[in-house]
């Protein structure tokens, strides 16, 4: 399984920067080379946060679509890469508002556990696991994701920069505009709650997937 | 020691401790159990959410690159003549006054649905395509369901056992203002952004509804004292009580007899009584209004000519198409590819490309069966004259006809058809023709076309 170290290069921060400047100027060709090199983080990172595959899909060519409208209004002094993120970020929010209506009907709906995600589970490493394992390891998965979209969106975001996708406080703090050590703590407490979801699910779901080891 | 706290040990794990705290930490951890167990606890999730699956990206950029292009909202003019490019940015700019005052149509229907043209006029089935203008009726079995729209300003949707009255049908430019009367039955409203300035306003029998820049649903129960219920689902709607049957709004003293309801409030009005102050609404309620969401307009193609009596010979220039979409309502592939298609062949002029364009458009309105095959087949129907296949022309206008009795293009199309027999020489036919215009639509915008032609006509002889 690839993790995602992402943590940003000082090189690739001067690239955005280099290319959005000239994108703003009308070229094009810099604002693909832009979305080519960030379109696979905004995906992770909508993902994550609505737990809706085909809806950050979208979502995510809404962010760069809308990127580009506003081109004019980013300013080179802004860390490009929190720019894109705080689109991202209004969008997704926007989403789930929308989709709160909806979702009231059925609080206990099954959370949508992703076809992408299914399938990604599915191809993982199976030699050494076995079955029981490998629904344990999807089990576990679903949880995990369920429980990131559990969290209020506070924290929710910062679990999603900082542990999904590697960055670190400073770089997170910024993205968010908040203080790192404002980072630190809802990191922490997002975990602790992540951790007690999980604990929480696995014991609940335990006799069931005995029965099936059995 | 002390205990470090939670934060301490999740900051420590992702080194982002300083080297002091780092050693505390550490050193205090080789001593106690506990928060040795809370660094593996926080330690497991961390490392498990940064080993969950990271999804691909199949997206690419090219669908970006054409929104961007064309990001002005009316995206993209098809005008079959030699036009300049400056004077079809002229004609794209003057668009908005070409397309004003356009009537709300019968989008699409089910089960029984009968209309009433003009109060006494008598009931007939209705038709889709068919304008909706002041004082036009609609009666709804208990299996009907009828879909009304206003382009890209609202949709409505009547359903059950219902009767419905447009009260007031007003365009002013981009603007309107729309009464309609529910006496009975369900109906649904959406109204979108392109609705600001205009106001759209449902009357019940004992209720006023004027709603902004929303989405929401109005029943009337069919007893001897009505019950209007509203349920709001985006926005805001006023709703006024009537006073007795007369519709007009009780203004009295202080404001509860008018309250404002909110997204996910309802309120009820019983018999002649105050609104009841707007309240969350219910389960069953919901599952109303969530209909709303199937509601939403979907592409809009124009043809580029005037509403006025001009519009036959701007028709036969031949005109231009004018097409838009929006997010999530594009247009179909097949008919996106026609147009690309229609679009090369005007670039090259050759006449096998510009049959081969026909062919194709042909092709898209056989498949679809949508209320812009009027539209589309006056377009060919033009396209084909253009191209001096008059036979085809015809063959073309009097399909479109056939399809849309009752839009208001038939009247174009059959007039059209006169103009080519006339153009042919087909003196006889022509004159039946134009007669056929005045016969079958009396009032419509060709009337005067039609009886210059017989004018002509009778001159000639």
């Amino acid at each position: 399984m690839e993790s995602i170290g992402v943590l940003l290069k000082e090189e690739l921060v001067a690239d955005v920067q280099k290319w959005l400047r000239r994108a703003k100027k009308g070229d094009e060709a810099s604002f693909e080379q832009f979305y080519l090199a960030c379109k696979s983080r905004i995906l992770n990172y909508t993902y994550r946060f609505i737990g809706d595959y085909h809806a950050s899909e979208e979502l995510t060519q809404e962010v760069f679509f809308r990127a580009y409208r506003g081109l004019s209004r980013y300013e080179e002094r802004e860390t490009p890469l929190a720019w894109i993120y705080s689109i991202a970020r209004n969008l997704s929010c926007n989403w789930i508002r929308a989709q709160r209506l909806r979702r009231h009907l059925s609080l206990d709906a099954p959370l949508r556990v992703v076809d992408g995600e299914k399938s990604l589970s599915d191809a993982i490493p199976s030699k050494e696991i076995g079955p029981g394992e490998r629904l344990l390891k999807k089990e576990r998965l679903a949880i995990l994701q369920g429980a990131i979209l559990s969290l209020d969106v506070s924290y929710r975001e910062v679990v999603i920069l900082c542990d999904l996708q590697g960055y670190e406080y400073c770089m997170a703090a910024e993205i968010l505009g908040i203080s790192t050590g404002t980072v630190g703590s809802r990191l922490s407490r997002a975990r602790l709650k992540i951790a007690k979801k999980v604990k929480s699910k696995l014991n609940r779901s335990d006799s069931g997937v005995k029965e099936h080891l059995r | 020691m002390k205990h470090p706290t939670t934060e301490h040990i999740s900051s420590w794990l992702d080194r982002e401790t300083s080297q002091e705290a780092s050693h505390q930490i550490e050193g205090h951890m080789a001593e106690c159990e506990k928060c040795l167990e809370k660094a593996h606890e926080l330690g497991t999730v961390r490392k498990e959410l940064r080993e969950l699956p990271r999804v691909q990206a199949s997206l690419n950029f090219d669908s970006i690159r054409k929104r961007v292009q064309r990001r002005n909202s009316w995206q993209k003019v098809i005008v079959p003549i030699g036009i300049a490019a400056c004077v079809l940015l002229m004609v794209s700019a003057a668009i908005p006054m070409l397309i004003a005052g356009p009537s709300p149509i019968l989008a699409s229907m089910s089960g029984g649905v009968w209309i009433e043209h003009t109060p006494g006029a008598g009931w007939e089935e209705a038709m889709k395509g068919e304008a909706i203008t002041t004082g036009v009726q609609i009666r709804l079995a208990e299996d009907g369901q009828v879909d009304i729209t206003l382009s890209s300003k609202y949709e409505i949707r009547v359903k059950g056992e219902a009767l419905m009255t447009a009260e007031a049908i007003r365009t002013r430019g981009q603007n309107g203002k729309f009464v309609f009367f529910l006496k009975q039955g369900t109906l649904l409203a959406k109204t979108e952004k392109e609705f600001k300035g205009s106001s759209l306003t449902i009357l019940t029998p004992s209720a006023k509804a004027k709603a902004m820049g929303t989405a929401f649903a109005v029943q009337v129960s069919s007893d001897a004292l009505p019950m209007t219920w509203l349920g709001v689902l985006q926005g805001h709607v006023e709703v006024e009580r009537l006073s007795t049957a007369s519709r007009v709004p009780l203004i009295g003293k202080g404001s509860d007899n008018r309250v404002l309801v909110g997204a996910g409030q309802s309120t009820h009005v019983r018999g002649y009584a105050k609104p009841t102050s707007p309240d969350t609404i219910l389960d069953p309620e919901w599952r109303v209004l969530q209909e709303l969401y199937q509601l939403g307009y979907s592409t809009r193609i124009v043809l580029l000519v005037s509403p006025t009596e001009r519009r036959v010979s701007e028709l036969m220039r031949p005109c231009g198409i004018y097409f838009s979409e929006r997010e999530g309502h594009g247009l179909s592939s097949s008919l996106r590819l026609a147009i690309a298609w229609s679009q090369d062949a005007l670039a090259s002029g050759h006449v096998e490309s510009h049959q081969k364009s026909i062919r194709n458009l042909k092709r898209v309105i056989k498949q679809q069966e949508s209320l812009h095959d009027i539209t589309l087949m006056l377009f060919v129907g033009a396209y084909e004259y253009y191209i001096d296949d008059n036979e085809a022309a015809i063959e073309t206008f009097r399909a479109a006809i056939e399809r849309g009795r009752q839009s208001s293009l038939a009247s174009l199309a059959l007039c059209a058809i006169g103009m080519i027999q006339e153009e042919q020489g087909n003196r006889v036919q022509a004159e039946e023709t134009y007669w056929k215009v005045l016969q079958d639509y009396p009032g419509s915008l060709e009337q005067k076309e039609a009886r210059k032609g017989i004018e002509r006509l009778s001159q000639k002889i």
